[in-house]
């Protein structure tokens, strides 16, 4: 029988799944670290914004790790 | 009548980003079948342009249970 | 019809609260998947989960026990089943060098969620046992664990560590503001979304059934409406329609998983960056 053919594993940065991972990592992550300074400092509004910026982050992070030229 | 009216929202938010990714994929299925060669560059844009329009789903539902 | 019958009688028993109320409708609910003791705490849930596995093994072990070299029938067809998880998933995936440790897992896997998902349409037994959300996480950390443990027996806890949280491509101080954000995507979102895509799934497709159902039921027989008893039957048309929908689901699901697991152990073993 002749070689099969070989396959490249699928790159984390092109794994669609990947890119919901990291938007949910940075949302979950920041998102608690806005929590904490939320009860910290006695606010109410740092839990939206660093849902926000973890949201970004990940979107970025997404971004970034694609080869771009 | 019972029930979360922040599930309702976010039920209502998943709306646009369900049609932009199937748009953003769609797109990308006929690049691909038109010109085969093109799938490395074209997966790069696809994965990015979904990354952007799931974000708002996903903050959607972290919103829908942190508010 | 006969089957949308037997199918309504087959719910309307399995499930521990047949919502036949004199006075109004109560629709199912996740209440609806909770199942009282058989005998001494096994419920049918666990019942469901051992008989699947048994069924699993032993369907395995027939097709690949009198292998010859032409193969019969019942050899052919378990070995299309066995070449499609370990080609079209171990190999395509894992890739062609370190694959075949890992078949034995992938297969097994496979056909074990395969038998459990189909159970929701079998007649008389119609319960996933997978839309119990605690057999899910349970199947989700043996994947974990696994990918973790060969990650780490590949590259050494510090090195493995580095090849989760450093994505490719990202260099510099924002590095500080990165590696957690791609720990927790790496090591506490994958698991997570791996056992609440199967559950979620499970769970949505057989609250859908029993409401068809129960809820045609209710409306031919018990809402004492003459005019309510066309809506049922289409409520039962429905439910067969949905059916089928659940079985394209029910295989769409166990591939998934597997496909995912597979996806993670190659993660972890490949030296990217």
């Amino acid at each position: 029988m002749s070689q099969p053919p070989v396959h490249e594993p699928v790159r984390r940065s092109a794994d669609p799944w990947a890119a919901v991972g990291r938007l949910s990592g940075g949302i979950i992550i920041y998102g608690a670290v806005g929590w904490l300074l939320d009860r910290w400092w006695d606010t109410s509004f740092m839990t939206p914004i660093g849902i926000l910026f973890g949201a970004a982050l990940g979107t970025w992070t997404v971004y970034a790790s694609l080869e771009h030229q | 009548m019972e029930g979360s009216l922040n599930m309702v929202g976010y039920g209502l938010a998943a709306i646009g980003p369900g049609v932009g990714i199937g748009l953003i994929f769609a797109a990308y299925i006929n690049g691909v079948a038109r010109q085969p060669e093109a799938r490395g560059t074209l997966q790069s844009i696809a994965i990015l342009g979904f990354a952007l329009a799931e974000a708002l789903a996903i903050i959607g539902i972290a919103l829908a249970f942190v508010l | 019809m006969s089957i949308v019958g037997i199918a309504g009688i087959g719910l309307a028993t399995s499930t521990p609260q047949a919502a036949s109320g004199g006075e109004g409708f109560t629709p199912p609910g996740p209440s609806t998947f909770e199942y009282p003791a058989i005998a001494a705490g096994v419920t049918k849930p666990m019942v469901l989960i051992v008989l699947a596995a048994v069924l699993a093994f032993a369907a395995l072990y027939a097709t690949a026990r009198k292998a010859a070299v032409v193969p019969g029938k019942l050899q052919y067809a378990g070995e299309q089943g066995y070449t499609f998880v370990r080609n079209g998933i171990a190999r395509d995936i894992i890739g062609q060098h370190d694959f075949m440790k890992f078949v034995p897992y992938l297969v097994a896997l496979f056909f074990f969620l395969l038998i459990n998902n189909v159970f929701g349409l079998v007649p008389l037994i119609q319960f996933p046992s997978f839309s119990r959300a605690g057999f899910a996480y349970g199947l989700a950390a043996l994947t974990w664990i696994l990918y973790n443990g060969v990650g780490i027996y590949r590259h050494g806890v510090v090195g493995y560590l580095k090849n989760q949280s450093v994505p490719a491509g990202v260099t510099g101080p924002i590095l500080v503001l990165i590696i957690p954000l791609e720990f927790v995507s790496n090591i506490v979102v994958r698991p997570v979304t791996l056992a609440l895509r199967l559950f979620a799934n499970m769970f949505a497709g057989h609250l859908l059934l029993i409401l068809f159902t129960i809820g045609g039921e209710y409306l031919v027989f018990e809402s004492g409406n003459l005019a309510y008893a066309p809506v049922g039957v289409l409520a039962w048309l429905m439910a067969t329609a949905v059916s089928f929908l659940e079985l394209l689901v029910q295989f769409l699901q166990a591939y998934v998983f597997t496909l995912l697991t597979a996806m993670y152990i190659s993660g972890a073993l490949s030296e990217e960056h």
